[in-house]
């Protein structure tokens, strides 16, 4: 073998197989590359999960904000209007509860699970040099990931989907916007109003997005032009009713408003510009939204009838 | 060449630019250590040795770049593997010309190195963005502005190149290499 290193002749036939392989067709690579590439990380992902832990430690994403007199009396105040607005919710949910209750009983019944449970992963590998990219996480079949599983960080603000191929201890999130990524490709969201706090799939204006790179979407919306301008810069963007994402990933925030455009060839509609609120590549960790498996149709069909008896 | 005081070094390089490099992140611009890595051996070790070693490098590197092809992941085995083999052969002609103990050698040679990495690697993804379905991992920005941020990455690991080269000299006599050109 060390012989063999040692001549010229091996090192140009592994070069030559190697430009061979980079100029392969990709459908011959996706079926082995990722696995053999899950094999090689194997013992590189304990460390890189350390190193990761230290970068969070080192340098945390979110800076500290002290904020200023007026904008704490503007948040004192929205806190009184929070309270009051906690309240009434308050009595609605309970009323909700109850009819939740009697969903999750017709649920069980049937048997279809639709919960699901966060999960937190630490992101032990991004591409090197910085570029945009899929990133590596430690969470994978056996913590229960699923391709399509949907990744989040704060609570409700999307950072992507788990793709196709998940290992057993690792799976690979591809951010949201990345324009090889066919359910990136074209979303359909909503917007809402800035300072409306209203959350949720179908709030908003219904729009048609497009991934233009770099954290980028744009889409045309209708414009009226004697109501005036219904959208602003620092509207939020959320995920509608899109069937190529998981349900748990509708209503999550996408980005906000950061342009707004006329169209020459269509005086009455208007190009929004969406901006991503986050660097995926810059993420230590984030929340995934673990579903249950999607039973068997005839799973639930069985499930069905033994309910209905 | 001792293997295993490569592979070990190997290891801890590629690891730290997957993870740890993102502390010194300056705007876009994240720093890597596998090219200060491949000039050093490539002064320091024998010729064949040198290229092997940067051809593991660019090998391992490759597998750590996710792409895409219709929404499942895969790695393209090439852009960093040729990129580390052609920058290897611009360097070894120069190593006879140059202080390889001067850190300065290594802040110029690695950023020199990881141009012609940047030149390879563009080229590989260039031409892949024409097959079906297959995008540059750049995705829809165009390859000059890709390239310019490989210009940053080159640059700014050059910079990072000077400590860390001083460094790596510092553990030469660990590697035992036979006929070192070191100098």
């Amino acid at each position: 073998m060390n012989r063999l290193l040692q001549t010229d002749r091996a090192l140009l036939i592994t070069s030559v197989v190697v430009l061979l392989l980079s100029i392969a067709p990709t459908r011959w690579l996706v079926p082995w590359t990722a696995d053999l590439g899950s094999i090689i990380q194997l013992p590189l992902t304990p460390l890189g999960h350390a190193a990761s832990g230290v970068v969070a430690y080192v340098r945390p994403t979110q800076a500290e904000v002290v904020p200023s007199i007026s904008e704490l009396k503007r948040i004192l105040a929205e806190r009184d209007a929070f309270r009051g607005r906690w309240h009434s919710a308050r009595l609605q949910v309970e009323q909700l509860e109850k009819e939740l209750a009697q969903v999750q009983g017709a649920r069980n019944a049937s048997g279809v699970a639709i919960d699901w449970t966060p999960r937190n992963a630490v992101v032990v590998r991004h591409a090197p040099g910085g570029i945009a990219g899929p990133l590596q996480l430690n969470a994978g079949s056996r913590q229960g990931v699923l391709p399509g599983t949907v990744a989040v960080v704060d609570g409700d603000q999307l950072v992507g989907r788990i793709a196709d191929d998940v290992s057993p201890l690792s799976s690979t999130l591809i951010p949201i916007g990345i324009t090889s990524d066919p359910t990136s490709r074209d979303l359909l969201a909503r917007i809402t109003p800035a300072e409306d706090p209203t959350v949720g799939a179908d709030a908003g204006k219904s729009i048609r997005l497009k991934s233009v790179g770099g954290g980028r979407f744009e889409g045309l919306i209708a414009w009226d032009p004697r109501q005036g301008d219904e959208i602003r810069q620092g509207d939020q963007v959320r995920l509608a009713r899109d069937r190529a994402w998981q349900s748990t990933a509708w209503g999550m925030l996408i980005g906000t408003v950061v342009e707004i455009q006329s169209t020459d060839d269509n005086p009455l509609r208007k190009r929004v510009i969406v901006e991503t609120l986050l660097y995926p590549e810059r993420l230590p960790t984030v929340t995934l939204k673990l579903q249950a498996p999607t039973p068997e149709p005839d799973d639930v069909r069985t499930a069905v009838e033994e309910g209905g008896g | 060449m001792r293997i295993g005081v490569f592979i070990l070094f190997l290891v801890f390089v590629v690891i730290l630019d997957t993870s740890l490099m993102e502390m010194l992140r300056i705007g876009g611009t994240v720093p890597g250590l596998a090219g200060t890595l491949a000039v050093f051996l490539v002064l320091a070790a024998p010729r064949r040795n040198a290229l092997w070693a940067c051809l593991a490098i660019g090998l391992l590197l490759d597998f750590n770049v996710d792409a895409l092809y219709d929404g499942r992941p895969y790695h393209l085995i090439g852009p960093y593997t040729l990129g580390f083999l052609f920058g290897a052969n611009l360097i070894l002609p120069l190593r006879s010309m140059v202080f390889s103990r001067n850190p300065l050698t290594f802040g110029l040679l690695t950023a020199f190195f990881l141009l012609a990495v940047s030149i390879v690697y563009l080229a590989l993804w260039q031409i892949r963005g024409h097959y079906e379905g297959s995008m540059p991992v750049w995705g829809d920005g165009s390859a000059v502005s890709a390239f310019g941020m490989l210009l940053l990455w080159a640059v700014y690991s050059g910079a990072i190149a000077i400590p860390m080269g001083w460094l790596l000299v510092r553990t030469t006599p660990l590697w035992g290499f036979t006929g070192s050109t070191i100098r």
